[in-house]
């Protein structure tokens, strides 16, 4: 049976040259790819190993989905396509070609010569393609190398972000919500009543107005003693 | 790095607390050890503390989990998704969190043809990081448990030995045949399990002299599966210390604790010490 998936760009390979085809053609259908969430019309594959697959039929296809993995790699990660066991080859590209009424591996030279009669001979045309591929590739180098830096700057603020924020005890005092005071006296020790009547207390204090040094925590804060303070000092302030 | 997969299609055995409990045993004694949790309900999640958030709002678990990492090949790999347990054990441990979306991903996946291999591919990246990786699967037959047992080198088979989980060995056991398959064909060797694990199992006496006995040696006969020396005794300590909360009038926040953590001296800590030891033995770690 021949099975629906979608498969990694990356694991497949075509035989045909992919200037074979217009570049602009494989820009727009590579923008359509994407647009639409996928390729509507699925590549046929052979599987190579237990991650490769071949083309069988959709050349033009494939190549506008590698097209539109380089403008998003990660949209453009995987591909439809069916995955015809051996057997059913031949059937399968025969009706490939009968759906889209052209060779299956469709180059599309026959009516960009008639549109253009004075065109030239075949090998131009290729290399007018590969021209304008090169062309493209180089754009998308510099794009990509513009992506990987802005890319790199992200990482580098979300990496920073990411190291710990060092809390001041008193910002603790002062800010945490009653969930977050719970587990934290719960990581020195503090538990149960105990924890209830002094987080009563803190949050009593603070809403009439912020605490603003240590000393006032301790006289403003029923139930919290110099040594518990200082306790809870020694242990918050290490705490990130 | 050797990675362990802990499943039974029947759900309730224990499978959750041996996951966390064994990855902190392993903690306890040295060894670097990472937790993957691909099972929706995200029990392990939960149990190493890392869902203590009130709202949904405060998810900070959904863009960052094991879904993520199944969904791409080329982004989000294993260090960028790891995290710390939080006031779980001393030391805390590595875990890949789960999250309920994993369901909704289900089917997308199914149609991956790579998502199969995909836990695979990227533990290997990290294989020099890892001594011990211990995957908790979901009670099912369906893709994740197969990622799991494609991904694993060991499985453990929780089962309460009652009748409706020891029934439900077969269905593991032909599973395992399945998975073997996919493993050759990535050139992985079949997966070896290192037994059924006793779990849950009641403390009272007239049992465990008549009836477990019998339980344990059916499951050799009729399935096939060799039975671990260790067993895991159903105990207070134990439920509670999942269960565990911090509370404050109508605030309740969950405080989960491994069982070292809970209370050292309970005789559950001495049965994971016991089967870390015994896995440790025969998987050579």
């Amino acid at each position: 049976m021949s099975e629906y998936y979608q498969v990694d760009v990356k694991s497949i390979t075509s035989g045909a040259p992919r200037s074979k085809f217009k570049e602009a053609e494989l820009e727009t259908l590579a923008q359509s790819i994407l647009a639409a969430g996928g390729l509507l019309s699925p590549l046929l594959l052979k599987q190579t190993g237990i991650e490769s697959y071949e083309v069988l039929a959709g050349d033009r296809e494939y190549y506008a989905a590698v097209r539109a993995k380089e403008i998003n790699s990660r949209a453009g990660e995987m591909v439809n396509a069916f995955v015809i066991p051996d057997k059913m080859a031949e059937l399968a590209i025969d009706q490939f070609a009968a759906l889209h009424q052209s060779p299956p591996t469709s180059p599309p030279e026959a009516s960009a010569e008639t549109a253009t009669p004075a065109a030239t001979s075949t090998t131009e045309q290729r290399l007018t393609n590969l021209e304008s591929r090169l062309d493209g590739a180089l754009q998308d180098m510099k794009q990509a190398h513009q992506r990987d830096i802005s890319r790199l700057e992200q990482q580098l603020t979300q990496l920073q972000q990411q190291i710990p924020q060092k809390v001041e005890p008193l910002e603790i005092f002062n800010t945490s919500s009653t969930s977050a005071l719970l587990q934290k006296l719960a990581a020195i020790g503090i538990r149960g009543k105990n924890a209830e009547k002094l987080i009563q207390g803190i949050e009593q204090a603070r809403e009439q107005s912020a605490f603003t040094s240590f000393t006032d925590v301790v006289s403003r804060v029923k139930g919290l003693g110099d040594k518990r303070m200082l306790t809870i000092l020694d242990a918050w302030g290490g705490m990130y | 790095m050797k990675t362990i997969a802990i499943y039974h299609n029947k759900g309730g055995v224990g499978k959750t607390t041996t996951a966390v409990n064994l990855a902190a045993a392993f903690k306890n004694k040295g060894k670097r050890v990472l937790l993957i949790d691909i099972d929706a309900q995200a029990n392990s999640t939960f149990a190493t503390g890392l869902i203590k958030f009130q709202f949904e709002e405060e998810d900070d678990i959904k863009g960052k989990n094991v879904v993520q990492l199944l969904s791409s090949s080329e982004f989000d790999f294993i260090p960028e998704i790891v995290r710390k347990s939080q006031e779980f054990n001393t030391p805390e441990i590595d875990i890949i969190p789960s999250h309920i979306t994993l369901i909704d991903v289900q089917q997308q996946l199914t149609r991956f043809a790579a998502s199969r291999l995909r836990l695979n591919t990227k533990l290997q990246r990290v294989e020099d990081d890892y001594d011990v990786v211990i995957v908790d699967a979901p009670p099912s037959r369906d893709l994740y448990a197969e990622i799991a047992l494609i991904a694993a080198d060991y499985l453990i088979i929780p089962s309460d030995m009652k009748p409706f989980a020891n029934q439900g060995l077969s269905n593991v056991k032909n599973f395992v045949q399945e998975t073997n398959e996919t493993r050759s064909s990535i050139g992985k060797q079949p997966l070896k399990v290192l037994g059924v694990l006793p779990s849950k199992v009641l403390t009272n006496s007239r049992y465990l002299d008549f009836v477990f006995p019998k339980q344990k040696e059916a499951v050799i006969q009729r399935y096939g599966f060799p039975v671990l020396d260790t067993v895991i005794y159903e105990r207070v300590a134990l439920s509670n210390c999942v269960n565990k909360t911090l509370t404050m009038g109508n605030l309740e926040v969950p405080d989960p604790k491994s069982i070292f953590e809970f209370d050292r001296n309970c005789d559950s800590v001495k049965e994971f010490r016991n089967l870390s030891f015994e896995v440790m033995q025969k998987i050579g770690a």
